[in-house]
């Protein structure tokens, strides 16, 4: 693994007249940002889905700078039991970041919070019969840390992953203890693709009447709020406040970022939904 | 298209590295410390495929062999017994045998994949202040080791051979403080490698009015001019790089020091440009200006990441190239060029291409003159 960079690793700000520079640059209309992209341009990634051949499902994602993040499903069978908390301890998630702290729960909190909306009906396909029910472990390894904050990477790539996992077909009736059909090719995919897919999470940095979209480092250094926002379907699920925002957030900048992260994330998803289909 | 995700590539994808266009049968090598090694190509052996080594393995038994750069002896048995990549990094490469043997006499040395910057003396160096100290600042040069400027070796505002007071380290905070942006040039190093950065040059000191980039340790070599000044498109102005020999890079308006009427004598200009040399204000820049500082910044980028010397001759017409894309662009979607300055991907690989085909015409057209 390659060393953190020092500047992030102390976290050093920038220096003002660079913040004021990039300020400037992001509010004017149309805005220039520092590498020409457009508000709803993401940085170009290279992604590749089931490279774990033990795992029920897989993906790796790499952003151009280094970033990269690696995602293993693993589904085991286990006994429903009283004394746990229910349906919701049925997803186990850990997520690693290299060179970081791995009691940091926040990350991981995000993925599974936004995992569990209730409509999604996962829940309803890990359950075995009666008395058991798949219990799914989802391992997120973020190798290098990317030069922004990682939380789009790690939600695309564990939803490259999930969309790719599948469980073995159970062939046992309800009552018994589960039996599963010994054919992989007869595995049935957790996230059907005529049913809600898993969410993902985007960030978004807005800056003056500007929003932008997959903000690198120092992008965000230069904004007036990050929000992290969750999107299942075609629908947003949730908003979170990362950084800043001190001052509040504009009714109309939240509004308009809600109305255009539905349309990036349509984008994003059917982007998503083609890799590995070329091969 | 706000989003592209493609499938991994093969690493023969990246362009070849850039041989030395000056001296033909010979190869400029940046060891790992970054010196230049000079090799001849002629005997054309080298094989197509790179072995890599990791830290710890063991490169040769053969007492033949001399230990160069990016290797140790293993003291376990007799000396001489064996040589080790090693290498902060997790990957390093290294020249196979038999290159080495015909090229640099038995020398056998470990290129790393990725290192950082090490310093040397007289280079020049674009850094970010990480602490401040009482007499000194710390400085980040992508090194291994913070480089130190002190307060003594950089310009005071109000006259170059001013003495250093006890109010000048009172506030030091005026003149650098945390996570600002600064050139200098490498003074000297200490002993363990650390270097000592000076600003004693209206060449050198802060820096503003534009933006920073970093690129990977060695993807700028050093050359004969570091600060290159470009004439940008659009009536943008001109723009001024700066190219960090340390990867860090800082594109910017060019800020010309306006001479004071009479008074043409070196030293009142000196004085002048002191008093606001520490400003932390930025000019008017116009958005065309930051328009193209963000695709020049984009050039470098793209320079670096498909292994192509950065220079003034390079970065011109790689950014010629830029321009045109961008023209072709917009034939092409008609949707206003949105996203067409971008160059990251495979843009970025189709423009340094342009970039050096353009090299290569203007090269075959002078030396057909010549003739």
């Amino acid at each position: 693994m390659a060393p953190l960079q020092t500047s992030q690793q102390t976290g050093t700000p920038l220096s003002p007249a660079e913040l004021s520079y990039l300020h400037t640059s992001l509010t004017l209309t149309p805005p220039i940002r520092p590498d020409s992209r457009t508000p709803t341009q993401f940085r170009p990634l290279i992604a590749e889905s089931d490279i774990l051949p033990s795992t029920n499902g897989s993906a790796r994602m790499i952003w151009g700078d280094g970033g990269e993040c690696v995602v293993g499903v693993k589904a085991e069978v286990e006994k429903n039991s009283a004394s746990s908390g229910g349906p919701r301890d049925w997803v186990e998630i850990s997520v690693e970041v290299s060179g970081q702290r791995d009691d940091d729960a926040f990350l991981g909190m995000t993925v599974a919070e936004s995992l569990l909306v209730p409509e999604s009906g996962v829940l309803e396909r890990l359950a075995l019969g009666e008395r058991f029910h798949w219990k799914v472990f989802v391992d997120i390894l973020l190798l290098t840390p990317p030069l922004s904050h990682p939380a789009t990477l790690l939600t695309l790539t564990t939803y490259l992953a999930l969309r790719n996992t599948f469980l073995p077909k159970l062939v046992s009736e309800v009552a018994e203890d589960p039996v599963f059909d010994d054919d992989w090719d007869n595995a049935l995919p957790l996230y059907p693709v005529d049913r809600i897919a898993p969410p993902i999470t985007l960030l978004v940095v807005s800056v003056g009447e500007n929003i932008f979209f997959d903000p690198t480092r120092e992008e965000l250094a230069a904004g007036d709020v990050v929000l992290a926002v969750s999107i299942c379907g075609k629908k947003v699920v949730g908003v979170r406040t990362l950084e800043g925002g001190g001052g509040g957030v504009g009714r109309a900048v939240v509004k308009r970022v809600i109305k255009e992260s539905c349309e990036v994330a349509e984008e994003v998803f059917g982007s998503l939904n083609s890799v590995g289909e070329g091969d | 298209m706000p989003i592209s995700i493609s499938p991994p590539q093969p690493v023969q994808y990246l362009l070849p590295p850039d041989s030395d266009s000056d001296r033909e049968d010979e190869k400029v090598i940046l060891d790992e410390d970054g010196d230049f090694v000079r090799m001849s190509s002629a005997p054309r052996k080298r094989s197509k495929t790179i072995s890599i080594v990791t830290p710890g393995e063991t490169v040769t038994s053969d007492p033949q062999w001399m230990r160069g750069h990016g290797t140790y002896l293993l003291r376990s048995k007799d000396s001489t017994a064996a040589a080790a990549a090693a290498g902060y990094g997790s990957d390093t490469e290294m020249d196979d045998g038999a290159d080495a043997t015909a090229t640099i006499n038995k020398l056998l040395s470990v290129k790393p994949l990725h290192a950082r910057y090490a310093p040397e003396i007289g280079d020049l160096v674009v850094g970010r202040i990480t602490e401040v100290q009482s007499k000194r600042w710390r400085v980040d040069i992508n090194s291994t080791l913070a480089a130190h400027l002190l307060l003594s070796s950089i310009n005071l505002p109000g006259g170059i051979l001013r003495k250093r007071t006890s109010t000048d380290e009172l506030q030091i905070r005026s003149f650098f403080s945390e996570g600002d942006l600064l050139v200098a040039e490498v003074q000297s190093l200490f002993q363990d490698g650390a270097a000592s950065l000076h600003t004693r040059s209206l060449k050198y000191g802060k820096l503003r009015n534009g933006h920073f980039l970093k690129v990977r340790g060695g993807g700028i070599v050093r050359g004969k001019s570091h600060i290159v000044t470009l004439e940008a498109a659009n009536g943008a102005g001109e723009v001024d790089v700066i190219l960090g020999v340390n990867g860090y890079v800082w594109v910017s308006k060019k800020v010309t020091l306006q001479a004071p009427p009479g008074g043409e004598s070196i030293t009142r200009l000196e004085e002048e440009a002191s008093e606001a040399i520490y400003s932390n204000v930025n000019e008017d820049i116009a958005p065309v200006t930051r328009r193209e500082i963000a695709r020049i910044g984009n050039c470098v980028r793209a320079m670096v990441r498909w292994n192509v010397r950065v220079d003034e001759e390079v970065l011109n017409a790689v950014y010629l190239s830029a321009l045109e894309l961008e023209e072709v662009g917009l034939g092409e979607e008609g949707s206003g060029g949105s996203g067409a300055e971008c160059l990251e991907g495979e843009a970025g690989r189709r423009v340094v291409e342009a970039g050096m085909e353009r090299i290569r015409e203007a090269n075959s057209r002078a030396g057909g003159m010549v003739e």
